[in-house]
């Protein structure tokens, strides 16, 4: 309470200092690419918010999106900032422009979307200013759909632009050959290089493995034309596949968001998996060699620089969700151009963007063994230990959990009759529990740097996963049989289904200990934790579904990475909890924290308003369908209160 | 005639549910020990169902034998987590909870 006074006193003294002189921020006022720009630090030079004026801050606008509350939705956009205008995606793929001050709409593009099914999921946008004057779109918002296009949308106006493609739109579908309505439905942004467009796809977990391909794509983001392409298993083809033939099916999908170096002239791909996700003796030794890596092409013909793989034959689902961050770290031999890449499995590697060789210590370590029905195991798999790890310590039987002793009794029992012999525990017939689980780790919000500080914001969930395989006979010996949730069909191995989900109790409870989030600062100087928090608390989640008003510090499940300010902030929502909160890099102390209509499972932004001087704080709120309930979408902008000019 | 009813004056729905509560651990705890976990349930469970049988009978000595279980409890759970609170809620919140019962005075007087 004290502190929180104090902190008021001061802050209301630097904020009317800070207001009076707009011009003193240095840095970029906008926010014109989804982790503030092609590096995607997740980083903002902007100080007018400071920790000392951060306990003031208040709603300044925000924007409901119309979305039916009883549809399925996963809000997850960060919208973009240049000029007057900020520029929002909503699930249903329209187009927004907000006036940076009062939230109010400029314009609105509406996607008319081919009919689709599945995800409806627009994580942001990108940003293309055309380098010479354009009697069309001199500036132009680029967008990729759930219905398989890109599209571009004039920045100033929200008309298409008519000569990007076939009237504005470019048809992702091309050269996939047939693709089922819902099977193609990319959710990331574009990525931006040397005048192109650079887009990866969406394809369903699990279910078959026809599933359609997982080519990268570069479009110019002039015209719309097909420049190159990246086809695993067609090297070769540096374009459209020959007349009669598709890119190939069921390989590494880079459904996350890409980063690109302009200099370099590189572009960072983020990939998945070739389906199912728990089965992949079938897996052509292209996809083998791609799957779960970062991947460096050439910007300008598509061709493979660089790749490092996360993990080896991935039995896990642990695709390379986090976008690859590109910041200048120190090292020995002084600054180097890196590249972050975060996992699903906890693991930060540090790598030399330029070749893709460690600058932090990797180790090949031996893993469990023993997959079964004609798969393999790979005999080790990276591990970065020259870094913190998030993974939390191994389960142990002493870490089963409940409300009761009767629930915590199940998880033990559960615990001891399944497979689990610690990280890259295999798929077993006897079912497996493998931590961290398929939602990370670190997923595709992934971790923010301060490159003047060398210091590095982890939000890390830590849950894991318990797994069995189904027979056919569970499900009436039905192959077309609708799986209820969470099993999957498993297309293409041994095995009819998986049954796959968080290791919780019949109660719904999880069965380790808390907690099951962490917030941690890492110094990339020395590589070491300056500090680790549990990050969110229990409100909102209970046994029974419950969600119960009570703030217990338990660490909550996190979606959605972090947002740093110039100042010293981070600011993050991503929890369960429904918070949005303010904290201290230097300490890890909580400055601020607000209540959100629903849980914002998305990054964070801020801009300047040059207009009115004042800087933004944004996060979408919106939930999502697997983790909590909507209860309305929104696009929430915070700043300090108006002072007289 | 042998007597199955509880004894007069037997706290017997707080019985009821030792004896259930006792009856699932003892089940529980019979498979986690077979896979080769942790004894304690299958311990607790056994005396949780003597401990509602004595209480059934109005017997103070069921009291005792609850309480018994708590004090393991604790020190089996320090033994277990260490100072680990929410670790320590997970073993003791329900145990803890369920001995409040024999906080009331007139339980105890009712007791023999």
């Amino acid at each position: 309470m004290n502190r929180r006074h104090l902190a008021a006193w001061a802050g209301m003294a630097a904020c009317l200092s800070a207001t009076g002189s707009p011009a003193a921020d240095s840095g970029s006022v906008d926010w014109p690419a989804y982790a503030g720009d092609e590096r995607a630090s997740h980083y903002s030079a902007l100080t007018q918010i400071t920790p000392a004026n951060v306990a003031q801050l208040r709603l300044a606008w925000r924007y409901r999106i119309d979305w039916p509350a009883n549809r399925s939705v996963a809000l997850e956009v960060t919208p973009l900032k240049i000029g007057d205008l900020v520029y929002v995606c909503l699930p249903q793929n329209d187009v927004v422009a907000l006036d940076a001050d009062s939230g109010a709409v400029r314009w609105r593009y509406a996607a008319q979307l081919r009919p689709w099914s599945g995800s409806t999921v627009c994580r942001g946008l990108a940003y293309y200013r055309a380098p010479t004057a354009t009697a069309e779109c001199p500036a132009r918002v680029l967008m990729t759909s759930a219905d398989a296009t890109l599209r571009a949308i004039d920045a100033r106006t929200g008309a298409p632009c008519r000569s990007f493609g076939v009237a504005g739109t470019v048809d992702l579908l091309l050269g996939l050959g047939a693709v089922k309505t819902g099977f193609y439905t990319p959710t990331s942004p574009p990525a931006i290089v040397r005048g192109l467009a650079v887009v990866g796809s969406g394809v369903p977990d699990n279910g078959e493995v026809e599933n359609p391909s997982g080519v990268v794509r570069a479009y110019d983001a002039l015209t719309g034309k097909l420049v190159w392409a990246w086809d695993v298993d067609h090297p070769q083809w540096h374009g459209a596949p020959p007349p009669g033939a598709n890119y190939s099916r069921n390989t590494p999908n880079a459904w996350s968001v890409m980063s690109a170096d302009e200099g370099l002239g590189l572009v960072y791909v983020p990939t998945g998996n070739s389906n199912p996700d728990y089965y992949g003796a079938h897996r052509s030794a292209q996809s083998e060699k791609y799957s779960s890596s970062v991947v460096a092409l050439d910007a300008q013909t598509g061709t493979v620089r660089w790749s490092f793989q996360t993990v080896h034959h991935d039995l896990w689902d642990y695709d390379v969700g986090a976008q690859p961050v590109l910041v200048d770290l120190p090292t020995a031999g002084g600054r180097v151009p890196a590249l972050i890449q975060a996992t699903k499995t906890g693991q930060v590697f540090v790598l030399d963007r330029r070749d893709g060789h460690p600058l932090t210590k990797v180790e090949e370590r031996p893993v469990p063994q023993g997959s079964g029905r004609g798969d393999w195991t790979a005999p080790t798999q990276p591990f970065s230990t020259g870094m913190p790890q998030f993974t939390g310590p191994n389960l142990t039987e002493e870490d089963m959990w409940g409300i009761t002793p009767v629930d915590a009794l199940w998880c033990r029992i559960k615990y001891r009759s399944a497979r689990y012999d610690g990280p890259m525990t295999p798929p077993s017939d006897h079912g497996w529990i493998y931590s961290t689980g398929f939602l990370g780790g670190i997923d595709w919000g992934s971790v923010a740097v301060d490159e003047r500080q060398d210091i590095m914001i982890v939000n890390a969930f830590r849950m894991a996963n318990r797994n069995y395989f189904a027979s056919a006979a569970q499900f009436g010996n039905d192959p077309n049989v609708k799986l209820p949730f969470p099993f999957y069909h498993q297309e293409g191995s041994p095995y009819f289904a998986v049954y796959t989900a968080v290791f919780r109790s019949p109660l719904g409870v999880p069965c380790q200990r808390p907690p099951y989030g962490t917030l941690s600062a890492v110094d990339m100087k020395t590589h070491k934790l300056l500090w680790s928090h549990a990050l969110g608390t229990s409100r909102n989640s209970g046994p029974l579904g419950w969600q119960l008003p009570l703030d217990l510090p338990m660490g909550s499940p996190n979606i959605g990475g972090s947002l740093l300010v110039g100042s010293g902030i981070a600011f993050i929502g991503a929890t369960l909890d429904q918070y949005f909160r303010a904290i201290d890099v230097r300490t890890g102390a909580q400055l601020w924290q607000t209540q959100l209509p629903s849980a914002a499972f998305a990054n964070p932004m801020t801009y300047l308003s040059q207009r009115s001087g004042r800087q933004y704080v944004l996060i979408a709120a919106g939930g999502n369908s697997l983790m909590a309930h909507n209860k309305g979408l929104f696009i929430m902008a915070y700043a300090l209160p108006q002072h007289p000019r | 005639m042998k007597r199955y009813g509880p004894a007069p004056r037997a706290p017997w729905i707080f019985a009821v549910i030792l004896l259930l509560l006792g009856l699932v651990l003892t089940a529980g705890g019979a498979q986690l020990l077979w896979l080769a976990g942790s004894p304690y349930y299958l311990v607790t469970g056994i005396l949780m169902i003597l401990a509602a049988g004595l209480l059934w009978r109005a017997r103070r000595l069921g009291m005792w034998l609850y309480l018994l279980i708590l004090g393991y409890t604790v020190i089996w759970s320090l033994w277990e987590v260490g100072l680990d609170g929410w670790s320590l809620a997970s073993r003791l919140g329900l145990l803890v909870l369920l001995a409040l019962f024999f906080a009331f005075p007139g339980v105890r007087r009712r007791l023999t």
